[in-house]
């Protein structure tokens, strides 16, 4: 017993079908490929009909002349036969049948066959089928092969004789003609076709543009620009598009800002006591001898508390400005590698070393002194924190950017950690192996968040020495970059 | 990949067959029994025109 098809084995079986083709082809390309397939389909329907149609009228046409004539040749032959006393008069009025150049005549009269010469068309030439059914006193046609090509033989008995007529017309002309339709008809469909598949790929464009427009809008919503909507009240299909879409996106920038408000607020209502406290332990630090030893380490641990509780606080307040949008960029024109040199020695990192090419020199970058000063600040605290401090910092040019690398002989960072090392509270797997880690998650969002904001981008990758250590590379575009040349590397 | 061999083999069957039948209704067919034909008796009859 069969079980029966059920809708859902069927839609089971549709999409083991279908998913191979949408895995290789994507949308668009199946949108052209239906188009083309079907003005294949449709061209390849109407060249059948237009094709059938012509050549059965053709040949219909054919037979209907060749009929005629051959009837009005037996007629004539039925009025002078009974007056041909023998072979020679018989092929008299043989000679003086009307028939195209390339029709052949046989005649049977009274058991002597009769051909038209020279030609390879001969009694043998007729069908015995065809033979009989004339002799039985019935005209026929029948259209055969005789020598490779197809002949229309038309057979009619002469009236009051025993005689029998035979045409035979060699279809070649209407062949040649059909063949010549067929190659124009053939044409046109591969024309048409062509036609169908470029409409379809000028109609898949179209069709996909709102799509693309709200890729991007999303890709500008997740690069920061909350404020994106797509617009509305274009075409009303589309606004079942983009309406949830900018609801969607003003539910996720009501979200984001409430969240940042909040954090903000908490930050700066944590900002008084934290300062209160940090006073009233710098007190207690000036009188730090006059204490008993246990007091003076539970001093040590609430100091050291109190200053991350605060890098805490600071960062926050920072960020949530980012979240609001509240950072203003006091944008200038630097030298970059005198810049590089600056925020690292004023960090305190004069131990290490600043390597770069002679013709950094003079590359000048559009930055925000500050904040750029504050992500490399980082990348070394983070050096500092988590591989034992940085080894170098590289700036190399990459075309028409500068990409300052900040190298450290650490673990270095596992592949599967070296994106979501940027997010928030994301310390990694090194960071949290380490007791007197006092880091709190937030200097390489800040670091990620102050370079896109430049219109650079960061990443970690393996340093490039083959030592082992991490790499944090700080990305940023060049303001008219000269032409680039070869040159010596410096060292300071 | 047998599914797909057999997909193959199909799809070349059905081309080739759509081939032969392209390729057969583009020649004018031949036909295996003669037709009866049979001549239309038309009356045509004449006066004396003026």
């Amino acid at each position: 017993m069969t079980k029966p098809i059920t809708t859902r084995t069927r839609r089971r079986r549709r999409a083991r079908i279908i998913a191979p083709v949408r895995r290789r082809f994507g949308l668009r390309t199946r949108l052209t490929l239906t188009f083309a397939l079907g003005a294949a389909l449709l061209s390849a329907v109407l060249a059948f009909v237009t094709f059938g149609l012509t050549r059965q009228n053709l040949i219909d046409q054919r037979q209907d002349s060749s009929m005629t004539r051959a009837f009005a040749n037996a007629d004539r032959l039925a009025t002078e036969l009974p007056y041909s006393s023998g072979p020679a008069m018989v092929t008299r009025s043989l000679n003086s049948l009307s028939h195209p150049n390339d029709a052949n005549a046989v005649l049977s009269n009274s058991g002597r066959w009769y051909a038209t010469e020279p030609s390879e068309f001969s009694q043998q030439s007729i069908p015995e089928a065809l033979q009989v059914m004339v002799k039985d006193g019935q005209a026929a046609r029948m259209r055969t092969p005789v020598n490779g090509t197809t002949q229309l033989i038309v057979g009619v008995p002469v009236v009051g004789t025993d005689a029998f007529y035979f045409e035979g017309i060699p279809l070649t002309d209407l062949q040649n003609t059909l063949d010549g339709l067929a190659t124009t008809l053939l044409i046109a469909a591969a024309l048409t076709t062509i036609a169908g598949a470029l409409i379809g790929y000028w109609a898949s464009r179209r069709v996909f543009a709102p799509l693309l427009d709200v890729g991007t809008a999303a890709g500008a919503i997740a690069g920061g620009r909350l404020d994106t909507r797509l617009p509305e009240g274009i075409d009303p299909d589309l606004d079942l598009i983009s309406r949830p879409f900018n609801e969607m996106a003003q539910a996720l920038e009501d979200r984001i800002e409430r969240d940042a408000r909040f954090a903000s607020e908490v930050s700066h209502e944590l900002r008084s006591p934290l300062m209160t406290l940090a006073a009233s332990v710098e007190v207690l630090e000036n009188t730090r001898d006059d204490l008993p030893e246990r007091a003076r380490t539970a001093l040590a641990l609430l100091s050291a508390d109190i200053d991350r509780l605060q890098q805490l606080v600071e960062d926050l307040l920072e960020i949530s400005r980012f979240d609001v949008g509240a950072i203003t960029l006091h944008l200038e024109e630097v030298l970059v590698a005198e810049l590089v040199y600056q925020s690292v020695s004023v960090l305190g990192g004069g131990g290490v070393p600043v390597i770069h090419d002679v013709d950094t020199d003079e590359l000048v970058v559009r930055v925000d002194k500050r904040r750029f000063g504050r992500a490399i600040a980082n990348l070394l605290d983070n050096a500092e924190r988590y591989a034992g401090g940085a080894t170098a910092v590289t700036i190399e040019r990459v075309d028409d950017k500068i990409q300052i690398g900040v190298e450290d002989a650490g673990n270095g960072v596992p592949e599967d950690e070296r994106d979501i090392i940027f997010d928030r509270f994301s310390r990694g797997s090194e960071g949290g192996n380490r007791s007197n880690d006092t880091g709190v998650g937030l200097g390489l969002a800040l670091v990620d968040e102050h370079i896109r904001l430049h219109g650079g981008r960061v990443w970690v990758e393996d340093r490039h020495d083959g030592d082992v250590g991490a790499r944090f590379v700080v990305e940023l575009p060049l303001v008219d970059p000269p032409a680039a040349e070869d040159s010596d590397e410096e060292t300071s | 990949m047998k599914l797909r061999r057999f997909q193959r083999t199909i799809a070349a069957i059905v081309l080739a067959g759509l081939g032969l039948v392209i390729g057969a209704s583009c020649t004018i067919p031949a036909e295996d029994q003669p037709q009866p034909i049979n001549r239309e008796q038309t009356t045509t009859s004449f006066v004396e025109t003026p």
